[in-house]
C-alpha cells in the first residue's frame, strides 16, 4: 500500500496537470506523508551528510517545471566514470536531481485502444508425467506406478491436478488418488496449493489439501502438503527431488518422500506417526527436452504402527525395487 | 571518394543457395511492384533506392534447416529489401499487408512523427489484412538503421530489413564499398510455441548447463571446498550461472543476410579497397559477438550515428536492435565474418573475399561463458574501484529483506513472485566487455570507447532522473520494469522539451537491449561534450547505466526491452506532452 501510494505521489509530480500549470512543484519532505517516500528518505540522509557542501541547493524543493540555473553543476556528475575513476567523493558535486520511476499519476488512454495486442501472460497448460514406471522388487513383486501432474492457468494462478496410481502386474489398481488444487504463486520460488484429494483405492477417502510446491535452495524440488480427512485424520507428505546433471542430457536424480499421519487407520494399514519413507535414485537420459527414459532403484520402508500393521498382515515392511520408466511432459 | 552500391552490381555467388533457402513459391508469391529503382529481384538482398518505396508483407515457405516452414516476408524476401534513401528527402513508404493477420512496420531508430512510428495502439491501429498504410516522413538523419514488424512475434518469423540513409553532404566516413550485414535468428518452431516452452520450463533451450564435469574441473582447479563454496550463492538463489540466453542454437539457425552458416553470405571486394560493413542485429533473442579473424576493425558508427572512429577493434558485441558500422581494409584473400551467439550455441557466418571462389577458415567458437558475481549485481569486478560507488551499496544491502526494496536512487521495486532478484551492488560497467568477452586476448569494443563524432547538442543538465530496474523471474519467465509489468503500469510522462536522465539497473542475469522510440538516448559514456546518440542500449546483467533524453517529440512512444519474449512484460508507454 505504502509503495503504491508513493508511486502515485511520484507520478503526481509529473502529471499533465503539473505540466500545464508550469508552476514549480515543491515537495516538502518535512510533511509526514512525503517523508515516507523513498527519495525523501534518501534526500534527508544526503541532506544531513552534505549540508555544508551544498548550502546553495535546497534539496527539499523538487522543481520539476523549471530548470534553475543553480543545478548547472549536475552536468558535471558523470555517472559513467564512477566505476573506473579515481574520483574523490568529497570533490563530487553535491547537486542531486529528483529521482522517480517517471510514472504518470493517472493512466492516459492509448491513441488507438485495442490495437496493441500484447499478452505477456497467456493461458497455458502442461501435463507432466513425473514418473511412469515398472517396479520389480527383490521380493519378486511386480507393479506399475504413475505419478503425474497437470496444470492449466497463468503465471500466478493455476488449476493443478496431481495423481498417483499403482497397479499390480495384472493391471489391478492397488492405490489411486487424484488431487485438484488451486495453485497460487506467492514467492519467486514457491506456490501455495489448496484443494481436495480423492482416494479411489485401496479405499475411498476424501481429504482437504493445503500445501506448497516449489524449489528450495540448491535447486531441490519440493512438494509438501497436509491432508485433512473427515475422521479427523491428518496426513503430511513431503516429496523432494534433485537433479544432478552428469551431461547436458543425462541426470542422476535422487528423491526422498516421506509420509506422516496423526491417527491409526487399520483399514489401510496406516499407523500414526512416521508411516513410511522412500529413497530412490533415477538415472535419466533426455532423448528430447520433454522425454526422458530412466532406470532406477527405490528403497522403501515402513515405520512404527504402520510397520506393525503390515507385519500382522504378513507383508514386508521394507522393499527394494528396480525401476524402469519414463519421465515426460507436454 | 567513390561509393559503389555493390549489392547491385556484383553477381551474387550465392544465388543458387538462395533458391535453396527460399522455395520456388517465394518468387511467385510476394515480389511486389517496387519503387523507382529496384534491384534485380533474384539477389538475396534486394536493394530499393529512392524516396518512394512499396513493401508487401506476405507469407511463404522457406527452408533453412531441411524442413519447410512458413515465414513472414517482405516483398518475398527474408530479410526484406534494403531501403536506400537520402537524408533530407521526403520519404513515402506504402506498406501493404497480404498476410491473414494485422501487421505493422516500425522504422527502428528513425526520428519521425509518432503516427509514422508503426507501433499498433500508439502510432496507428496497425495494418489490417489487405490494407495499405502509407508512411510519410522526412529523413532527418543519415546512417544504418533497420525496420521490423511491431506486431506479435512477426519479427521472429522474418519481417525485418535494413535501411541505409546516405548523408545529404559527402560522408565523413570514407569507404569504397559498403555492405549491410544483417544478423538474425530463425527457428522452425512457431514463436508462440517457443514462448510457451519458456513459460513451462525456462531453461528449455539451455543446452550449456553446468554439469558434474564442471564441478570436477573447478574442484581440480581450486579445491573441492572452494569449488562448492563458489557454487553456494547460485545454489541458494536457485539460479544458473550458465543462464546466458533464453533461446539458443538448440532451435535457432543464425543467419547473415538471410544465409545459414552452411551456405554463408559472401561479399566481394577488390584488394586495397576500404569496405564499410553495416552490422545490424535483427534477431529476436540473440546477442552476437562479431569478429573477422585477420582484420582489425575501425568502428565508425553505432545506431546510425557517427562516432569518433575507434581503431584496432578485434571484436564487438552487438545487442538485439543495435547497429554498428565498421570499416576494414582487407588485403587480397578471404575473411570470415564470424558472429557467434553470446552463449556459444551457434554462429552466423559471412565471408569477405577478393576471390569469389575463395572462402576462409571458420574459427572455433569460444568457451561457454559463465556468469560471475559481477553479473549478478554483486560488484566485485576485477579492477573495479568499489569505493567510488560510495555508500549506495550499503543502502541496498540493508534493504534486501524489505518487501519493496529501495534501490540506489530510491525507486522501489515491487517485489513478489515475479521478481527473483534485485541487484545488491549494481555497477556502472561501461568498460566491461561483458560475460564471455572479458580478458579473451582480443581488443573488444566497450561502451566506454564510444564518443559522438559531434558535440552534444543539448548541453542542459537533466532536471530529473527516471530510474528503472529491469526485473524478472527467470524460472517463471516473467519480465517487468521496477517489478511492474506493462499491463499493470502507468505510462512514463515526459514534459515536452525537458532534458531527463534515464538510469537503468539490471536486476536480472541477462543482457537487455532497451529501446526508446522517437527520441535519442544519449549514452553517458564519459564525455558529456560528446555523448553518443543511440536508439538501443544494452544493460549488462547486474549493471547500471544512464543516458540523457531530450523529450523533443510529442506523442505516445514505445519503450521496451527488444528481446522479443521479454517485451510484452518489460514495456512502458512514454508520453511526451
Amino acid at each position: 500500500m505504502k509503495n503504491t501510494l508513493s508511486v502515485v505521489l511520484l507520478g503526481l509530480c509529473i502529471s499533465p496537470a503539473a505540466f500545464a500549470k508550469h508552476k514549480p512543484m515543491t515537495m516538502d519532505c518535512s510533511q509526514p506523508m512525503h517523508a515516507k517516500m523513498s527519495f525523501c528518505k534518501k534526500q534527508l540522509a544526503e541532506k544531513e551528510a552534505k549540508a555544508k557542501a551544498s548550502a546553495a541547493v535546497d534539496h527539499s524543493k523538487m522543481n520539476h517545471a523549471a530548470m534553475p540555473a543553480k543545478t548547472e553543476p549536475a552536468a558535471k556528475i558523470d555517472h559513467s566514470k564512477m566505476d573506473h575513476s579515481k574520483m574523490n567523493h568529497a570533490a563530487m558535486p553535491a547537486v542531486k536531481i529528483p529521482v522517480s520511476d517517471g510514472a504518470l499519476a493517472t493512466n492516459v488512454p492509448m491513441p488507438f485502444p485495442g490495437a496493441m495486442h500484447m499478452n505477456d501472460d497467456p493461458t497455458l497448460s502442461k501435463v507432466m508425467i513425473d514418473s511412469f514406471e515398472y517396479q520389480y522388487s527383490d521380493s519378486n513383486n511386480k507393479s506399475f506406478a504413475l505419478d503425474a501432474e497437470a496444470w492449466l492457468g497463468k503465471d500466478l494462478h493455476k488449476l493443478w491436478l496431481k495423481t498417483d496410481i499403482e497397479a499390480d502386474d495384472d493391471g489391478e489398481l492397488e492405490e489411486a488418488e487424484l488431487q485438484a488444487l488451486y495453485s497460487r504463486a506467492i514467492d519467486p520460488n514457491w506456490d501455495i496449493q489448496v484443494g481436495v484429494r480423492k482416494d479411489f483405492e485401496p479405499v475411498g477417502r476424501e481429504w482437504a489439501v493445503a500445501g506448497f510446491k516449489g524449489t528450495a535452495p540448491y535447486m531441490i524440488d519440493v512438494d509438501a502438503a497436509l491432508f485433512f480427512g473427515k475422521s479427523g485424520q491428518v496426513g503430511a507428505r513431503l516429496k523432494t527431488e534433485y537433479e544432478l546433471m552428469l551431461t547436458q542430457k543425462t541426470a542422476l536424480a535422487p528423491s526422498f518422500d516421506v509420509n506422516f499421519y496423526t491417527k491409526d487407520d487399520p483399514e489401510i494399514s496406516i499407523g500414526s506417526g512416521l508411516s513410511d519413507a522412500n529413497i530412490s535414485l533415477r538415472l535419466k537420459h533426455e532423448f528430447k527436452r520433454n522425454f526422458a527414459p530412466y532406470i532406477g532403484i527405490n528403497w522403501s520402508k515402513s515405520f512404527g504402527d504402520t510397520a506393525d500393521f503390515l507385519k500382522d498382515e504378513g507383508e514386508e515392511t521394507s522393499d527394494t525395487q528396480l525401476l524402469l520408466g519414463v519421465e515426460a511432459w507436454f | 571518394m567513390k561509393i559503389k552500391s555493390t549489392n547491385k552490381r556484383i553477381p551474387d555467388p550465392a544465388r543458387r543457395q538462395f533458391v535453396k533457402g527460399l522455395t520456388a513459391s517465394a518468387f511467385l508469391a510476394g515480389l511486389a511492384p517496387s519503387s523507382v529503382f529496384s534491384a534485380p529481384k533474384t539477389t538475396n538482398n534486394p536493394v530499393l533506392t529512392g524516396n518512394t518505396f512499396d513493401l508487401t508483407l506476405g507469407e511463404m515457405l522457406v527452408n533453412f534447416t531441411g524442413k519447410r516452414r512458413m515465414a513472414t516476408t517482405i516483398n518475398g524476401s527474408l530479410p526484406g529489401p534494403t531501403l536506400r534513401m537520402k537524408e533530407g528527402e521526403e520519404i513515402t513508404i506504402r506498406v501493404t499487408n497480404k498476410m491473414a493477420v494485422t501487421s505493422s512496420i516500425h522504422w527502428h531508430g528513425l526520428i519521425l512523427p509518432s503516427n509514422m512510428d508503426g507501433v499498433p495502439g500508439l502510432s496507428f491501429a496497425g495494418i489490417k489484412p489487405g490494407e495499405t498504410y502509407t508512411y510519410k516522413f522526412t529523413a532527418v538523419q543519415s546512417g544504418t538503421y533497420w525496420y521490423h514488424s511491431h506486431s506479435g512475434y512477426q519479427e521472429q518469423t522474418g519481417l525485418y530489413g535494413s535501411i541505409v540513409i546516405e548523408p545529404r553532404e559527402s560522408d565523413v566516413v570514407t569507404y569504397d564499398r559498403d555492405y549491410v550485414v544483417l544478423l538474425s535468428d530463425w527457428s522452425d518452431e512457431k514463436p508462440e510455441h517457443i514462448y510457451a516452452n519458456l513459460k513451462k520450463l525456462s531453461h528449455y533451450y539451455n543446452i550449456k548447463e553446468r554439469t558434474l564435469k564442471d564441478l570436477a574441473n573447478d574442484a581440480a582447479e581450486k579445491g573441492f571446498s572452494k569449488a562448492l563454496d563458489d557454487r553456494k550463492m547460485w545454489n541458494q538463489m536457485r539460479m544458473s550461472d550458465r543462464d546466458i540466453s533464453d533461446v539458443t542454437g538448440m532451435t535457432y539457425t543464425f543467419l547473415t543476410n538471410g544465409k545459414t552458416p552452411r551456405d554463408g553470405w559472401t561479399g566481394e571486394f577488390k584488394p586495397g579497397e576500404k569496405v564499410r560493413l553495416r552490422f545490424i542485429n535483427a534477431s529476436a533473442m540473440t546477442f552476437f559477438d562479431i569478429r573477422i579473424p585477420g582484420l582489425k576493425m575501425q568502428v565508425v558508427a553505432t545506431d546510425g550515428q557517427n562516432i569518433q572512429p575507434v581503431d584496432g577493434i578485434d571484436e564487438f558485441r552487438i545487442g538485439i536492435a543495435e547497429t554498428y558500422d565498421v570499416v576494414v581494409e582487407p588485403e587480397a584473400g578471404a575473411y570470415t565474418i564470424f558472429s557467434q551467439a553470446i552463449d556459444r550455441s551457434g554462429y552466423a557466418r559471412g565471408t569477405l573475399t577478393s576471390n569469389p571462389a575463395q572462402q576462409a577458415a571458420i574459427p572455433e567458437m569460444d568457451a561457454v561463458p559463465t556468469l560471475t558475481h559481477t553479473d549478478m549485481g554483486m560488484g566485485g569486478m576485477a579492477g573495479m574501484d568499489h569505493s567510488s560507488m560510495g555508500g549506495e551499496m550499503k543502502h541496498d544491502m540493508t534493504g534486501m529483506d524489505h518487501g519493496a526494496m529501495e534501490s540506489s536512487g530510491g525507486v522501489p521495486v515491487v517485489r513478489g513472485a515475479h521478481v527473483d532478484m534485485v541487484a545488491m551492488d549494481p555497477q556502472v560497467r561501461l568498460d566491461d566487455p561483458g560475460v564471455g568477452l572479458r580478458n579473451n586476448g582480443r581488443r573488444v569494443l566497450t561502451y566506454s570507447d564510444i564518443k559522438n563524432r559531434y558535440m552534444t547538442k543539448d548541453t542542459r543538465p537533466p532536471s530529473r532522473e527516471i530510474e528503472l530496474h529491469l526485473t524478472g523471474n527467470m524460472s517463471r519467465y516473467m519480465w517487468s520494469f521496477n517489478g511492474v509489468k506493462a499491463n499493470d503500469a502507468k505510462p512514463i510522462g515526459l514534459r515536452f522539451g525537458e532534458r531527463v536522465r534515464f538510469t537503468l539497473i539490471n536486476d536480472t542475469m541477462m543482457n537487455h537491449p532497451i529501446h526508446l522510440h522517437g527520441m535519442w538516448s544519449e549514452l553517458e559514456t564519459g564525455d558529456n561534450n560528446y555523448l553518443p546518440r543511440k536508439h538501443t542500449i544494452v544493460v549488462q546483467p547486474g549493471a547500471k547505466i544512464s543516458y540523457l533524453v531530450t523529450a523533443d517529440a510529442k506523442g505516445q512512444w514505445a519503450y521496451h526491452c527488444h528481446l522479443i519474449y521479454h517485451m510484452e512484460g518489460m514495456f512502458r508507454r512514454v508520453i511526451v506532452a
